[in-house]
């Protein structure tokens, strides 16, 4: 056989016994190796794959449980809003109550206030009057004003009659023999123990003590009278507001 | 011997030709192929390995041209069967 | 100086079988890469994740993934023949870099079988995917007059095949032996790289090629 065919048949065989052992002993295991890996990997992935779409799933409901609590919280914030306003505005009410209250017992106090100065006023108006009286009266003055308080006094003291001992007549100015005559004659049976006085600051006509009242007739005792009436009808007018308003109205 | 000494020379001359020429095409043909190659990289960066495998093949099918003047030349020259002797 | 360009220097006889230097080369690198595939299988079976596992793991993936890509779909057998195409010749390759040694893929004997085993694995690739008239179907396709041409592509491809391979691994150790010859030692080394580029660029294109022309066959039905 020539060298060449030989070579080539030997060539020939020779590498399809290298093909087959290759395979047989290369080839197929590391082939084997590599879809185990692959297989591997695939289950190592699919199970990665279901634990991430797990993770996923949770995520979601951790974002849906804050969403809840996101939407929770806005709505007790919104309560608390509500019950914080609520309780304002009550308090406010209590506060305006009270204010009003506050206001009323102020007003009132003003008014006791202004009732009371009012009242100082009146005082002070009515001694004014009083005492403008009086000093008219005194301007008014003479014999004759004293003769008729005199007489005014000797009136009322027949009027009463009886019982007046003991009297004391008090006077300012001087009396002349006719008053003093009148005025016993007035007291009647008391004339006897009547006792004359003359003390400052009456004025004319005369002041009788007697045991049933005092007379009197001076231009003190008148002022004083006007200045009482005066306090007085003033006084009952403020008690008055219907009269107060009516005076005010006029 | 004339006729021998006429047949080397020829053959020599004639495997030197083949040579050159074989040389020339196989040549022009895988500097053509090599442009292309590199153009077509250029333009796709991402199919080179397809293109790297396809450049070789193409290349040696080119070469193959060269290689069979080769061939030729060194039958022309070693294994010439009109010559008295062959080599080896 | 002795040149064995055409033919295969005879070592010794067994009976009328003469054992060629080529066929003791390619002997040796068979039955090297049959004992490192072993080791590497082995230790891709038992778990270990080392240098040769990972190896392994890589070359058959990527031999695979080539192969996908090429044909369309995955062909583990088709896989298999173009990784060991490769391997086997890029091993006698970068074994006729080794001093004394000359390469098995630089006789044109061994590169003749090996094209030639592309020649017969392209119908029996085609026949056992499409059927035997899927197949034959294809000679005739766009025109039943281009038979020739078709057979004619066929077996000049395998010619093209063996003469490429068997030139470039000759060609670069002749010039290397050569080099060595007229300008003395260590002057080729720059030759001896280049020729170990060729000879992996060379095993390279012989796989794909080879997965081209059996891919091609398996999907001549699909036209």
């Amino acid at each position: 056989m020539s060298p060449i065919l030989t070579t080539f048949l030997f060539e020939a065989a020779n590498f399809l016994v290298l093909a087959a052992a290759l395979g047989w002993f290369f080839f197929r295991p590391v082939r084997n190796a590599i879809a185990e890996y692959r297989s591997k990997i695939e289950t190592d992935q699919r199970a990665a794959e279901t634990k991430l779409e797990e993770a996923r799933k949770r995520h979601d409901q951790v974002d849906q449980a804050y969403a809840r609590l996101h939407e929770d919280i806005a709505r007790e914030r919104e309560k608390q809003l509500e019950a914080a306003r609520e309780q304002a505005g009550k308090i406010l009410d209590e506060a305006r109550q009270v204010a009003d209250r506050e206001l009323k017992l102020s007003h009132h106090q003003a008014a006791q206030i202004t009732n009371s100065q009012r009242d100082r006023l009146a005082e002070v108006a009515a001694t004014a009057a009083a005492a403008s009286v009086g000093r008219l009266l005194e301007e008014l003055s003479g014999e004759r004003l004293h003769d008729a308080l005199v007489e005014s006094a000797c009136r009322q003291l027949r009027q009463w009659q009886d019982g007046l001992a003991p009297v004391s007549v008090e006077h300012s100015l001087p009396l002349s023999e006719t008053q003093v005559e009148a005025l016993k004659e007035a007291a009647g049976k008391a004339a006897e123990t009547a006792e004359f006085h003359t003390v400052d600051g009456l004025g004319a006509g005369v002041r009788v003590l007697t045991a049933q009242g005092l007379v009197d007739a001076s231009t003190a005792g008148i002022s004083t009278f006007a200045r009482r009436s005066l306090v007085k009808e003033m006084q009952d007018r403020a008690n008055n507001p219907a009269v107060l308003q009516d005076v005010s109205d006029a | 011997m004339n006729d021998q000494l006429i047949i080397a020379v020829t053959a020599m001359a004639s495997a030197a030709v083949t040579m050159a020429l074989g040389a020339i095409g196989a040549a022009l043909g895988e500097s053509r192929i090599g442009a292309a190659a590199m153009d077509a990289l250029a333009r796709q960066p991402d199919e080179a390995s397809s293109i790297t495998r396809t450049l070789f093949v193409s290349l040696a099918m080119v070469e193959s041209t060269a290689i069979f003047c080769l061939v030729i030349a060194l039958i022309l020259l070693f294994a010439n069967p009109f010559t008295a002797t062959t080599a080896g | 100086m002795e040149l064995h360009i055409f033919d295969d220097p005879v070592l010794m006889r067994l009976g009328p079988v003469p054992i060629t230097e080529t066929m003791v080369t390619s002997a040796i690198v068979t039955v090297v890469l049959i004992g490192l595939g072993a080791v590497m299988g082995s230790r891709v079976r038992s778990g270990r994740s080392d240098l040769l596992s990972t190896l392994a793991l890589m070359t058959v993936e990527s031999f695979d993934r080539l192969v996908e890509d090429i044909v369309g779909r995955r062909q583990t057998v088709v896989a298999t023949i173009a990784a060991t195409f490769f391997l086997f010749i890029a091993g006698c390759n970068l074994a006729g870099q080794l001093p004394g040694v000359h390469p098995a893929t630089g006789s044109l004997a061994t590169t003749s079988a090996l094209a030639v085993l592309v020649f017969f694995s392209v119908p029996i690739a085609g026949i056992w995917s499409n059927g035997l008239w899927g197949y034959l179907k294809h000679y005739f396709r766009p025109n039943p007059l281009l038979m020739p041409l078709h057979v004619i592509s066929e077996l000049s491809r395998t010619l093209a095949m063996s003469v490429r391979l068997f030139g470039n691994i000759m060609s670069g150790h002749l010039v290397v032996g050569l080099l060595v010859a007229l300008a003395g030692f260590l002057v080729p080394t720059p030759m001896m790289a280049l020729d170990l580029l060729i000879g992996l660029l060379q095993a390279y294109i012989f796989a794909i090629l080879s997965t081209v022309y059996i891919g091609a066959a398996m999907s001549v039905g699909e036209e």
